[in-house]
């Protein structure tokens, strides 16, 4: 086991050093210069030459990336003469724009994100395996064809829609709903939840659709099993049966796609937090890649590689862990 | 059970929306204000009477409470010397004082006077080039130390500096006598000086600048945050943006980006050193984290929360049918801003004033403008100048109608075809929808576009390029001061044309109207001047065509019920900041 | 592409191998004597005929498969229905927008007889001219997107599931590598960066080459999905004993990869196929919101909803068709995969 993991965890270290890589040839493919982007009216060359030796990117490419990974392992020194700053480790450098430490935007997107996914994550993992275990245990009836249904409905929706119907009805037609904010939980738990309520609600029911699908078939699968009719047989009650035994084998492969699938949102909301109004990670990286602000668009890229591949080893050891039939290596 | 209540909840939902969309709507209803009604009356003012503190009352006004802003995404740069967004301006205008100010009724009324300095500046020599200010005595920071003329002249000299050079460069040029000021000065740091050439600081409340040409608008100049004062040792140079050492009646409580500003009073500024701030409120409160439709919203709905606020962002097309309710509307303060936008006409490539001509009568204007919001967003416009600049005057060289005049486009052109043309745009939805719609019109008269996208973030810079491979090209333009000596030089003087960074984008230049440029800016009287800016402008349109002026920009702003003394101010181009007050 | 999840592996239910042929009997052979007037002859058919008969038994299937063909019907004669209206996509009728924030006139956001969808705010182009269009841009580059990452993905997956060792290491690097950059973000930096090389500035780019490069990017991302579950059922079968069989009579690489494994692994396949296009429809629209979607003046659903945002609450009409256009789309698709997938799968529970 500690073996699996160390070598995943090798693995992953070359991974995000490849994905940085990229993004530092892709940055400078890249005609522009974002020292032009920052200068504003009345842009002397000059001044663009003199901005860009201020931000460090007349350097050579792959000096510049030594410095990068100097810094966030070690610190470094930022600027010259008289705009001279120490950046200790791990020194994610300074926005090209604002001059602002990238570490504090990140500080202040990253919760913006977490809080997103985390509930809507829970919101889908209680709908969906809820859904989908009820209809298993009324399969054929009424209930479980509709919420066959729902979830197919909400499998084929999209955010962008889906979540701007319910911005109408539930905010700006009838104000059932504030509209969508984001106040940190540790200043007001109750506003951070109602917040983020409406985007909960849209990103919960859309990704619900395939936990329900899921989990139905797989309770449907372990119900059939050798050992439900056994335990059913002996007499124990229906809910021992199912909570304790049968719930516990489908639980499994859920695990799995769950934990893949908060990496992989963790890594990508750019579309839910534009259509909600607010500034998570993913709006700021997609505000970074249009300012050329290479600092903040290196952190975030390798801040969301960090989510997808974290949670796939974590995924992996889980897996392992709950199902001792599988062997890691 | 389950499902009934679902099928109810749904049921609501559905009829929620169908009502929501089901009203007719019409074309009645809408502004009232048409952005070339009003007259701009601007003057420089060295009364007595008004260059003295304290600041005139405001009717009604009361003292007290805390005003709130709305702004999406909050300030880049409060660095004086780095500012250069109107928003910034009027924001640090409660924190800091320049040499010389703006004064605004919000009837059309302007006065520049004399700020942190006893009047808009002495011009020494009767000759424009030397211009002397005398501190008032007794204007505090925020820490209780006396602001002195060095502190002005550090600040002026750290704006030099190419590392925080996003701000205005009127004085860093003129000192220096040339666009390219860091020839011979470069800023206070790594070894510099810390007095700019020009600049010299007889006494402790005396500050003189002298330029080698004349430039009769320094007052206006003075105006600007270049002129702040910043003591040195409080110089915390690309920090400075986060918490400016104050010299107003505001000082930084706490600041966080992306999030919120609030101000507190600087219990060490005294009103009677200062003519221009009331400074009723107790604080401010600058709110970052709503977009434009969210503030829309909730000043539409007016909670107890958000009557005191006031937007700094438009309202969007979705929301304009909310505000022309009895109740709303009087909470709207509309009009134009300073800006002007216009198709600017490459004339390198296009030498034939009579296809210049024959563009503007092909464009539909009415179409270009309706792709951004219509009359909410700004009105028609004929001339090169604002009705924000003093001495604005209206013409209409070519009397086309709004939607174009296809027929007059095949009389001019005659049988020549034109040439096919490039049209430009910035890559954002707006002026994508825009681009499209000129180019259908000017398709539809005949001539042949491809449309090219720019990323917007280079726009100004690519078009700002001499040699750009550019044929027609949307630009705005907002006089830096409501003089239009701000406007026809940087646009068509010819002689500023520099292989980058150009602001002619039309690449104009013509000999005859360079030296009226010089005639009219030697003139002393200041309504001579601006009656010779206003027959400049016809002139220009008239002979030469060199751009298809589109539309006066247009401010459609909401305010909450408490919120009291807002207006837009005609200097700046959003609703200022200094005589507001909390209705209480 | 993120908010969908990466396929599962061999450990998700629903998934399972199809029987290879040489499994099930080859019931065509069987001798079985006919009864005079008895009950009708025993027919042996092959596995891909019984999903064909399951599926046509199958209404869900069918209504799906109708709307879809009528989709792509009505994409692919865009032309016919302009000429039937008379109207273009672009064309702009600003005298039926209001002044004072050019809303369209009249009802639920312009409808009328001329107009049967209305007209887009701003600049009054007709709906239902470019939704049309519209749809055959998305359908056009959803099936291309497809069609090219699957071929891809699935000869990766087979290399990568027979050789093991080191090439399959290497090849799950990569898969890991694309699954963890973060997509939108590399579409919004590469695509520029690649138009810029190949035009000069006063070139306009094409509207298809724009098309070009979103179908590239989403190959270049997508294939790792299909190349995981054929990675896994190639593991899964490598080792059975026709495979052996097929080793030991002499048969070369080659010949076991295409003419052995291949055929036993097209039915989940296809089923990936169909949930795919779906979701490159969705993910294609998605673009527009980060602006690098299909360019003016081509019509695209993902653009008008884009730029719908800010009329939510004065013309909602103009959110809702492109939306529920797409969501018809993807629903119809979805059904159609899940009843393609019930019918292949003989273990399948209804």
């Amino acid at each position: 086991m500690v073996r699996f993991v160390i070598r995943r965890l090798l693995l992953a270290v070359t991974t995000l050093f490849a994905i940085s890589v990229i993004t530092f040839l892709l940055f400078f493919a890249v005609p522009s210069s974002p020292a032009q982007v920052m200068c504003g009216k009345n842009c002397s060359p000059e001044q663009v030459t003199a901005t860009e030796h201020r931000l460090g990117i007349d350097r050579p490419i792959v000096e510049q990336y030594g410095t990068f990974i100097k810094g966030v392992f070690v610190g470094r020194t930022i600027g010259s003469g008289d705009f001279v700053r120490q950046c200790p480790a791990p020194c994610l450098g300074y926005s090209f724009r604002t001059d602002e430490p990238v570490t504090e935007i990140l500080k202040r997107t990253v919760p913006v994100t977490v809080s997103i996914v985390i509930g809507a994550a829970v919101m889908w993992l209680v709908i969906g395996v809820s859904l989908g275990m009820t209809s298993a245990l009324r399969r054929g009836t009424l209930f479980d064809r509709v919420a066959i249904g729902v979830s197919l409905v909400g499998a084929s929706l999209q955010v962008y829609f889906f979540g701007l119907v319910l911005l109408l009805a539930l905010v700006y037609s009838t104000g059932w709903l504030p509209a969508p904010s984001y106040t940190p939980f540790t200043e007001n738990p109750g506003k951070w939840a109602l917040g983020l309520l409406l985007p909960w609600i849209t990103l919960g029911f859309l990704n619900s659709a395939l936990y329900a699908r899921l989990s139905r078939a797989q309770m449907l699968e372990t119900l059939s099993e050798d050992f439900v009719r056994t335990a059913r047989a002996k007499g124990l009650p229906k809910r021992t049966v199912y909570l304790r035994h049968a719930l516990r084998a489908a639980i499994t492969p859920l695990v799995t796609i769950a934990g893949l699938d908060i990496g992989a949102s963790l890594g990508g909301t750019v579309i839910t937090e534009s259509i909600f109004g607010l500034q998570g990670l993913g709006r700021v990286s997609v505000q970074a890649v249009n300012d050329l602000n290479l600092p903040i668009v290196l952190a975030t890229v390798l801040l969301s590689a960090v989510f997808i591949v974290a949670a796939n080893i974590i995924v992996d050891v889980l897996y392992a862990v709950v199902d001792p039939r599988v062997r890691l290596g | 059970m389950r499902l009934k209540i679902g099928a109810v909840g749904v049921g609501a939902l559905s009829v929620a929306l169908i009502a929501s969309g089901c009203s007719k709507t019409t074309n009645d209803g809408g502004s009232d204000e048409k952005a070339d009604s009003k007259v701009q009356a601007g003057a420089i003012s060295y009364d007595a009477a008004d260059n003295k503190g304290p600041a005139p009352a405001v009717d009604g006004a009361t003292k007290g409470g805390t005003f709130g802003v709305f702004l999406p995404d909050g300030f880049e740069h409060l660095d004086p010397a780095r500012n250069y967004v109107n928003t910034q301006q009027l924001a640090a205008l409660l924190m800091g004082r320049s040499l010389a100010g703006y004064r605004e009724d919000g009837k059309g009324n302007l006065k520049v006077i004399g700020d942190l300095a006893t009047d808009p500046g002495t011009d020494v020599n009767k000759d424009c080039k030397t211009w002397q200010f005398k501190i008032r005595e007794g204007v505090k920071y925020e820490d209780g130390s006396a602001v002195t003329a060095a502190d002005v002249a550090y600040g002026v000299a750290r704006s030099f500096s190419g590392d925080l050079s996003e701000g205005p460069h009127y004085i860093q040029s003129w000192l220096a006598d040339s666009d390219d000021y860091n020839k011979t000065y470069k800023g206070p740091y790594n070894g510099g000086g810390d007095l700019p050439p020009g600049v010299t600081v007889p006494d402790a409340q005396t500050i003189v600048f002298t330029f080698a040409k004349p430039h009769c608008d320094m007052p206006y100049a003075a105006t600007l945050a270049t002129t702040t004062p910043i003591p040195k040792a409080k110089d915390t140079k690309t920090e400075y943006d986060r918490h400016p050492f104050s010299s107003g009646p505001y000082k930084i409580k706490s600041y966080q980006i992306g999030n919120s500003m609030v101000l507190e009073r600087n219990t060490n500024w005294d009103p009677n050193t200062d003519p221009l701030r009331t400074a009723y409120p107790d604080g401010y409160n600058f709110t970052f984290t709503l977009q434009a439709d969210q503030i829309a919203e909730r000043l539409v709905a007016d909670a107890p929360a958000d009557q005191a606020y006031m937007a700094w962002a438009n309202v969007p097309p979705a929301q304009l049918p909310k505000t022309t309710t009895a109740g709303v509307k009087e909470r709207v303060s509309q009009g134009p801003s300073q800006f002007v936008w216009y198709y600017g006409i490459n004339t390198q490539r296009i030498k034939d004033v009579n296809v210049r001509r024959a563009l503007n009568y092909a464009l539909d204007k009415d179409a270009v403008l309706k792709s951004i919001g219509g009359t909410a967003a700004g009105d028609i416009a004929t001339t090169l100048l604002s009705p924000t600049v003093a001495g604005y005057q209206k013409y209409d060289v070519f009397n086309a109608p709004a939607t174009g005049d296809v027929a007059k486009v095949k009389e001019l052109l005659g049988t020549t075809t034109p040439p096919p043309l490039v049209l430009a745009y910035a890559n954002t939805p707006r002026r994508a929808a825009q681009a499209e719609a000129a180019r259908k019109s000017f398709e539809a008269a005949g001539f042949k576009i491809t449309t090219k996208s720019i990323d917007p973030t280079n726009y100004y810079t690519e078009i700002g390029r001499k040699d750009n491979p550019y044929d027609l090209y949307l630009a705005g333009w907002g006089s830096d001061w409501p003089d239009a000596g701000t406007v026809i030089p940087p646009l068509f003087d010819g002689r500023k044309i520099t292989p980058t960074g150009n602001n002619n984008w039309s690449y104009f230049n013509d000999d005859t109207v360079n030296a009226e440029i010089d005639r009219i800016q030697g003139l002393p009287d200041a309504a001579a001047r601006q009656a010779g800016w206003a027959a400049l402008d016809q002139k220009i349109m008239k002979d030469f065509a060199p751009v298809i002026p589109v539309n006066y920009d247009k401010d459609y702003m909401l305010h909450g019920s408490k919120a009291g003394n807002v207006f837009l101010s005609d200097a700046y181009g959003y609703p200022g900041l200094t005589n507001v007050f909390v209705k209480q | 592409m993120s908010n969908t999840t990466a396929d599962p592996g061999p450990r998700s239910a629903g998934d399972d191998a199809i029987l290879p042929d040489a499994v099930l009997p080859d019931l065509a052979s069987l001798d079985v004597p006919k009864v005079p007037g008895g009950p009708k002859a025993f027919v042996g058919r092959s596995p891909g005929q019984l999903a064909w008969i399951r599926l046509k038994r199958d209404r869900v299937a069918l209504a799906s498969a109708v709307i879809l063909v009528v989709a792509m019907i009505v994409a692919l004669s865009a032309p016919l229905v302009q000429r039937l209206t008379g109207i273009s996509p672009t064309d702009q009728f600003t005298d039926q927008l209001t002044d004072f924030g050019a809303l369209p006139v009249g009802y639920l956001g312009g409808i009328s007889g001329k107009h049967l969808l209305g007209l887009e705010p701003g600049l009054g182009r007709d709906i239902l001219m470019q939704l049309v269009y519209g749809l055959r841009t998305s359908l056009f580059i959803a099936f291309a997107a497809a069609a090219i990452s699957t071929t891809i993905g699935v000869l990766v997956g087979v290399v990568a599931g027979y050789a093991r060792g080191w090439l399959d290491g290497v090849i799950n690097w990569v898969i890991d590598l694309a699954l963890a950059f973060p997509f939108l973000i590399f579409a919004l930096a590469a695509i520029p960066v690649v138009e810029n090389r190949f035009f000069t500035a006063r070139d306009t780019i094409p509207a298809s080459f724009r098309v070009g490069m979103i179908i590239a990017t989403f190959a270049v991302f997508n294939w790792t999905n299909t190349a995981r579950l054929v990675r896994g059922q190639v593991i899964s079968l490598r080792e059975r004993e026709f495979v052996e069989a097929a080793r030991a009579s002499g048969a070369g690489t080659a010949h076991i990869l295409l003419r052995q494994l291949l055929p036993n692994i097209w039915a989940p396949i296809l089923v990936t196929v169909s949930l795919n296009v779906p979701a490159f429809i969705t993910a294609e629209a998605a673009l527009a919101f980060i602006g690098i979607g299909v360019t003016e003046p081509t019509p695209d659903l993902g653009r008008m909803i884009y730029n719908s945002i800010s009329y939510i609450s004065a013309d909602p009409m103009y959110t809702f068709l492109p939306g529920i256009t797409i969501f018809l789309l993807v629903l119809a698709f979805n059904l159609f995969g899940d009843s393609l997938r019930d019918a292949l799968d003989p273990k399948s529970s209804r």
